[in-house]
C-alpha cells in the first residue's frame, strides 16, 4: 500500500527545472572589465617592484661609495675624534 | 569538490550541473510549486558553496550540504510568506490523462502541502528525491531515527488524507 501511495505522490507532482549553471557561472566569474582592471593593476605592481629593486641597488651603491671615502670633518673647528665611518 | 575547492570553476560547473535539478525540485515542492523562487534558491545555495568552498566540511557526499542550505533558504522564504499557495501543475503537464486521476494528483499535492514543514521536508527528500535516511538526517540536522519517525507520521497522515482514492 505504501509503495502505491509513494508512486501516486511522485506521479502527482512533476516539477520542471531549468539550467541554472549559466547564472551560477556568471555570478562567480568576475566580469571582463574587472579582469582587465586586475591585469592593469598587476602590471603596475610589477613596474613598482622593478623600480624598488633599482632604488635598492642605488642605495647600496651610494653606501659603498660613502664608506670608501676618507673620514673628513663635517664641521669647521670641530675635533675629528669620535667620528665613525658609515658601514 | 577538491578541484572546485582550489578555485577550478569548470569543476564547480560540473557540480552545479550534477545537483541543480534535485535542488530545484526539492525547493519548488517545499514552496508549493514555485519553480521561479526554487531556481533563485538553488543559485543562492551554489553561491554559498562557492564562497565557503575552503571551509566546507563534507562527510561523504556534497548533496546533503546543498540540501541543508536549500532547506534553510526555503524556511527563510516561508517565514517571509507563511501562506504558500499551491501552484497548479495543470492537467496537460500531468501524466494522468483522465480527470479523476488529475483530481487525485491535485489532492496528493494538497495533502503534501498540508504536512508540517518538518514532515514535508522528509517526505520530499525520501519519496521524491530518494535520499537515504542518513543523507536526510545530515541535511536536516536530525538523527536518522527522527527521519524514520517523521516519515512514518507523514505517510500515516497522507494515507488517511488520500484513503478515499485508494478504494
Amino acid at each position: 500500500m505504501e509503495m502505491d501511495i509513494e508512486k501516486s505522490l511522485r506521479d502527482a507532482w512533476p516539477v520542471e527545472t531549468v539550467d541554472i549553471s549559466g547564472r551560477v557561472a556568471a555570478a562567480i566569474e568576475p566580469p571582463p572589465d574587472l579582469l582587465s582592471e586586475l591585469r592593469e593593476l598587476r602590471r603596475e605592481l610589477s613596474e613598482l617592484r622593478r623600480t624598488t629593486v633599482l632604488l635598492q641597488d642605488e642605495i647600496v651603491r651610494l653606501r659603498l661609495d660613502l664608506t670608501r671615502r676618507p673620514v673628513s670633518r663635517i664641521a669647521p673647528f670641530a675635533p675629528s675624534e669620535g667620528l665613525v665611518r658609515l658601514s | 569538490m577538491e578541484r572546485a575547492r582550489m578555485g577550478d570553476s569548470a569543476a564547480f560547473d560540473a557540480l552545479v550541473k550534477r545537483h541543480q535539478h534535485a535542488l530545484q525540485r526539492f525547493a519548488s515542492r517545499m514552496l508549493g510549486g514555485d519553480s521561479s523562487s526554487a531556481a533563485d534558491i538553488a543559485v543562492g545555495a551554489f553561491l554559498r558553496l562557492w564562497e565557503r568552498r575552503d571551509s566546507v566540511v563534507l562527510n561523504e557526499s556534497l548533496l546533503p550540504w546543498l540540501v541543508k542550505t536549500v532547506h534553510r533558504l526555503c524556511l527563510d522564504r516561508l517565514r517571509e510568506r507563511p501562506s504558500v499557495e499551491l501552484t497548479d501543475v495543470g492537467v496537460s503537464e500531468s501524466p494522468f490523462l483522465d480527470l479523476e486521476r488529475a483530481a487525485l494528483a491535485s489532492a496528493a499535492r494538497a495533502a503534501v502541502m498540508e504536512l508540517s514543514v518538518d514532515l514535508r521536508a522528509v517526505v520530499l527528500l525520501s519519496v521524491y528525491e530518494g535520499l537515504s535516511y542518513e543523507e536526510i538526517a545530515e541535511a536536516l540536522d536530525i538523527p536518522a531515527g527522527t527521519v524514520a519517525s517523521r516519515k512514518n507520521a507523514a505517510m500515516k497522515q497522507l494515507r488517511r488524507r488520500l484513503a478515499a482514492w485508494s478504494e
